[in-house]
Protein backbone atom coordinates (compact mmCIF):
# COMPACT_ATOMS: atom_id res chain seq x y z
CA UNK A 1 0.00 0.00 0.00
CA UNK A 2 1.27 3.47 -0.86
CA UNK A 3 2.22 5.84 1.93
CA UNK A 4 1.02 9.38 1.51
CA UNK A 5 2.27 12.72 2.74
CA UNK A 6 -0.04 15.21 4.56
CA UNK A 7 -1.33 16.52 1.22
CA UNK A 8 -2.49 13.06 0.28
CA UNK A 9 0.10 12.61 -2.48
CA UNK A 10 1.90 9.26 -2.53
CA UNK A 11 5.51 9.37 -1.45
CA UNK A 12 7.72 8.37 -4.36
CA UNK A 13 10.78 6.33 -3.59
CA UNK A 14 13.17 8.35 -5.76
CA UNK A 15 16.10 6.06 -5.12
CA UNK A 16 14.22 2.99 -6.33
CA UNK A 17 12.82 4.90 -9.26
CA UNK A 18 16.19 6.19 -10.41
CA UNK A 19 17.73 2.78 -9.98
CA UNK A 20 15.30 1.50 -12.61
CA UNK A 21 14.78 4.57 -14.79
CA UNK A 22 18.21 6.15 -14.85
CA UNK A 23 18.38 7.47 -18.41
CA UNK A 24 21.82 9.06 -18.15
CA UNK A 25 23.37 6.23 -20.17
CA UNK A 26 20.96 6.62 -23.07
CA UNK A 27 22.88 9.18 -25.09
CA UNK A 28 20.66 9.00 -28.17
CA UNK A 29 17.36 9.57 -26.39
CA UNK A 30 15.31 12.21 -28.19
CA UNK A 31 11.70 11.43 -27.34
CA UNK A 32 9.76 10.49 -24.24
CA UNK A 33 6.21 9.33 -24.76
CA UNK A 34 3.49 9.05 -22.19
CA UNK A 35 -0.29 9.20 -22.06
CA UNK A 36 -2.57 11.99 -20.91
CA UNK A 37 -4.12 9.36 -18.67
CA UNK A 38 -0.79 8.97 -16.89
CA UNK A 39 -0.30 12.73 -16.62
CA UNK A 40 -3.83 13.02 -15.34
CA UNK A 41 -3.28 10.83 -12.30
CA UNK A 42 -5.39 12.52 -9.66
CA UNK A 43 -2.96 11.78 -6.84
CA UNK A 44 -0.18 13.87 -8.40
CA UNK A 45 2.22 10.96 -8.39
CA UNK A 46 3.09 11.56 -12.03
CA UNK A 47 4.65 14.91 -11.14
CA UNK A 48 7.06 13.13 -8.84
CA UNK A 49 7.74 10.39 -11.35
CA UNK A 50 8.78 12.75 -14.12
CA UNK A 51 10.51 15.20 -11.82
CA UNK A 52 12.73 12.32 -10.79
CA UNK A 53 13.27 10.72 -14.18
CA UNK A 54 13.61 13.77 -16.49
CA UNK A 55 16.78 15.23 -14.93
CA UNK A 56 18.54 11.92 -15.50
CA UNK A 57 18.35 12.52 -19.26
CA UNK A 58 21.78 13.81 -20.24
CA UNK A 59 21.44 13.32 -23.98
CA UNK A 60 22.56 16.46 -25.80
CA UNK A 61 19.81 16.08 -28.41
CA UNK A 62 16.70 18.27 -28.03
CA UNK A 63 14.04 16.36 -26.16
CA UNK A 64 10.43 15.92 -27.27
CA UNK A 65 7.85 14.90 -24.68
CA UNK A 66 4.90 13.36 -26.51
CA UNK A 67 1.61 13.16 -24.64
CA UNK A 68 -0.89 10.76 -26.20
CA UNK A 69 -4.58 11.54 -25.99
CA UNK A 70 -7.10 8.74 -26.46
CA UNK A 71 -10.84 8.86 -27.10
CA UNK A 72 -11.69 8.91 -23.41
CA UNK A 73 -9.56 12.01 -22.83
CA UNK A 74 -12.11 14.15 -24.64
CA UNK A 75 -15.63 14.81 -23.41
CA UNK A 76 -17.13 15.92 -26.71
CA UNK A 77 -16.37 13.96 -29.82
CA UNK A 78 -18.01 13.86 -33.24
CA UNK A 79 -20.50 11.14 -33.83
CA UNK A 80 -21.10 9.42 -37.14
CA UNK A 81 -22.90 6.36 -38.40
CA UNK A 82 -19.66 4.44 -38.51
CA UNK A 83 -19.42 4.75 -34.72
CA UNK A 84 -22.77 3.04 -34.31
CA UNK A 85 -21.37 -0.34 -35.11
CA UNK A 86 -21.53 -2.73 -32.19
CA UNK A 87 -17.79 -3.33 -32.31
CA UNK A 88 -16.92 0.33 -31.96
CA UNK A 89 -19.45 0.98 -29.24
CA UNK A 90 -18.17 -1.93 -27.17
CA UNK A 91 -14.58 -0.80 -27.73
CA UNK A 92 -15.46 2.77 -26.80
CA UNK A 93 -17.02 1.86 -23.50
CA UNK A 94 -14.51 3.97 -21.67
CA UNK A 95 -14.91 5.22 -18.13
CA UNK A 96 -16.51 8.59 -17.51
CA UNK A 97 -13.88 11.04 -16.15
CA UNK A 98 -14.35 12.02 -12.54
CA UNK A 99 -13.53 15.66 -13.13
CA UNK A 100 -14.41 18.09 -15.92
CA UNK A 101 -12.35 18.40 -19.07
CA UNK A 102 -11.32 21.94 -18.11
CA UNK A 103 -9.98 20.83 -14.76
CA UNK A 104 -8.15 17.88 -16.26
CA UNK A 105 -6.42 20.02 -18.90
CA UNK A 106 -5.48 22.66 -16.33
CA UNK A 107 -3.96 19.91 -14.23
CA UNK A 108 -2.08 18.58 -17.22
CA UNK A 109 -0.70 21.98 -18.23
CA UNK A 110 0.44 22.48 -14.66
CA UNK A 111 2.20 19.13 -14.82
CA UNK A 112 3.91 20.05 -18.11
CA UNK A 113 5.22 23.24 -16.52
CA UNK A 114 6.56 21.35 -13.51
CA UNK A 115 8.21 18.80 -15.76
CA UNK A 116 9.77 21.50 -17.92
CA UNK A 117 11.20 23.14 -14.82
CA UNK A 118 13.52 20.16 -14.26
CA UNK A 119 14.33 19.39 -17.92
CA UNK A 120 13.60 21.52 -20.99
CA UNK A 121 11.68 19.86 -23.80
CA UNK A 122 9.38 20.52 -26.71
CA UNK A 123 5.77 19.68 -25.89
CA UNK A 124 4.08 17.43 -28.45
CA UNK A 125 0.38 16.60 -28.04
CA UNK A 126 -0.76 13.58 -30.03
CA UNK A 127 -4.42 12.84 -30.80
CA UNK A 128 -4.47 9.04 -31.15
CA UNK A 129 -8.13 8.26 -31.74
CA UNK A 130 -10.52 6.62 -34.17
CA UNK A 131 -10.66 8.08 -37.63
CA UNK A 132 -13.91 9.98 -37.24
CA UNK A 133 -12.79 11.56 -33.97
CA UNK A 134 -9.49 13.06 -35.13
CA UNK A 135 -10.93 16.40 -36.17
CA UNK A 136 -12.77 16.90 -32.88
CA UNK A 137 -9.72 15.85 -30.89
CA UNK A 138 -7.43 18.28 -32.68
CA UNK A 139 -10.00 21.06 -32.27
CA UNK A 140 -10.29 20.35 -28.54
CA UNK A 141 -6.52 20.37 -28.06
CA UNK A 142 -6.17 23.55 -30.07
CA UNK A 143 -8.84 25.19 -27.91
CA UNK A 144 -7.14 24.25 -24.66
CA UNK A 145 -3.68 25.22 -25.92
CA UNK A 146 -4.95 28.61 -27.10
CA UNK A 147 -6.71 29.21 -23.78
CA UNK A 148 -3.54 28.37 -21.91
CA UNK A 149 -1.48 30.65 -24.16
CA UNK A 150 -3.85 33.55 -23.50
CA UNK A 151 -3.29 33.06 -19.78
CA UNK A 152 0.47 33.01 -20.35
CA UNK A 153 0.61 29.47 -19.09
CA UNK A 154 2.89 28.32 -21.92
CA UNK A 155 5.34 31.20 -21.81
CA UNK A 156 8.03 28.93 -20.41
CA UNK A 157 8.19 26.96 -23.69
CA UNK A 158 10.78 28.07 -26.22
CA UNK A 159 8.73 26.56 -29.05
CA UNK A 160 5.03 26.33 -29.77
CA UNK A 161 3.45 23.06 -28.64
CA UNK A 162 3.12 20.70 -31.57
CA UNK A 163 -0.21 18.99 -32.15
CA UNK A 164 -0.05 15.77 -34.14
CA UNK A 165 -2.51 13.00 -34.80
CA UNK A 166 -2.70 9.31 -35.49
CA UNK A 167 -5.80 8.06 -37.25
CA UNK A 168 -6.94 4.63 -36.25
CA UNK A 169 -9.45 2.60 -38.19
CA UNK A 170 -11.46 -0.33 -36.98
CA UNK A 171 -9.88 -2.57 -39.56
CA UNK A 172 -6.29 -1.96 -38.55
CA UNK A 173 -6.24 -1.05 -34.91
CA UNK A 174 -9.50 -2.14 -33.27
CA UNK A 175 -8.03 -4.96 -31.20
CA UNK A 176 -4.75 -3.18 -30.69
CA UNK A 177 -4.81 -1.88 -27.13
CA UNK A 178 -1.12 -1.11 -27.05
CA UNK A 179 -0.10 2.42 -26.16
CA UNK A 180 2.07 2.67 -29.28
CA UNK A 181 1.53 5.26 -31.98
CA UNK A 182 3.10 6.53 -35.11
CA UNK A 183 3.19 10.04 -36.40
CA UNK A 184 1.19 10.59 -39.54
CA UNK A 185 0.91 14.35 -39.59
CA UNK A 186 2.02 17.23 -37.47
CA UNK A 187 0.40 20.60 -37.00
CA UNK A 188 1.89 23.53 -35.16
CA UNK A 189 -0.58 24.86 -32.63
CA UNK A 190 0.04 28.37 -33.89
CA UNK A 191 -0.93 27.37 -37.44
CA UNK A 192 -4.33 26.00 -36.51
CA UNK B 1 15.82 -11.04 -20.82
CA UNK B 2 19.50 -11.73 -20.17
CA UNK B 3 19.21 -14.92 -22.22
CA UNK B 4 17.70 -13.03 -25.10
CA UNK B 5 20.46 -10.43 -24.98
CA UNK B 6 23.09 -13.18 -24.94
CA UNK B 7 21.42 -15.01 -27.83
CA UNK B 8 21.31 -11.94 -30.04
CA UNK B 9 24.61 -10.51 -28.89
CA UNK B 10 22.93 -7.62 -27.08
CA UNK B 11 19.79 -5.56 -27.49
CA UNK B 12 19.79 -2.50 -29.72
CA UNK B 13 16.24 -1.21 -29.74
CA UNK B 14 15.63 2.31 -30.98
CA UNK B 15 12.03 2.57 -29.75
CA UNK B 16 10.58 0.98 -26.64
CA UNK B 17 7.29 1.17 -24.77
CA UNK B 18 7.94 0.05 -21.24
CA UNK B 19 4.72 -1.15 -19.70
CA UNK B 20 4.43 -4.03 -17.30
CA UNK B 21 8.13 -4.71 -17.74
CA UNK B 22 10.51 -5.81 -15.04
CA UNK B 23 14.30 -5.43 -15.18
CA UNK B 24 13.91 -2.01 -16.76
CA UNK B 25 17.41 -0.95 -15.79
CA UNK B 26 18.89 -3.90 -17.68
CA UNK B 27 16.93 -3.15 -20.85
CA UNK B 28 17.80 0.56 -20.76
CA UNK B 29 21.47 -0.29 -20.25
CA UNK B 30 21.49 -2.72 -23.15
CA UNK B 31 20.04 -0.06 -25.45
CA UNK B 32 22.21 2.76 -24.11
CA UNK B 33 23.73 3.55 -27.50
CA UNK B 34 20.64 3.13 -29.66
CA UNK B 35 17.48 4.13 -27.81
CA UNK B 36 15.85 7.22 -29.32
CA UNK B 37 12.23 6.99 -28.19
CA UNK B 38 11.00 5.71 -24.86
CA UNK B 39 7.38 5.28 -23.81
CA UNK B 40 6.84 5.63 -20.06
CA UNK B 41 3.59 5.11 -18.24
CA UNK B 42 3.66 6.00 -14.54
CA UNK B 43 0.23 4.43 -14.14
CA UNK B 44 1.83 1.10 -14.98
CA UNK B 45 0.82 -1.36 -12.23
CA UNK B 46 4.48 -2.29 -11.76
CA UNK B 47 5.11 1.34 -10.89
CA UNK B 48 3.68 0.51 -7.49
CA UNK B 49 7.07 -0.72 -6.40
CA UNK B 50 8.47 2.79 -6.76
CA UNK B 51 6.23 4.08 -4.02
CA UNK B 52 7.26 3.69 -0.42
Amino acid sequence: MKKTNPTGRPIVNNRALLQHFNLSRNKSLRTLETTAESIDAADGATFDFFETVLPSITSSAPLDVVVIYKEFDFSIMPHCSWCDSEAVRSCCNWPIPRVSEDVRFQRQFRAFREMHRVRAFRLVLCVDVFDCMVEGGIEALRRFVEAEKVKGGLDYLSQEPLIIFEKRSLRTRFVDQSPGWSMTRAIHASAL
Amino acid sequence: MEDMAALFGGLRFRHMDLFRVKRVEFILGECAETLETLGLYPSDPYGEEFFE
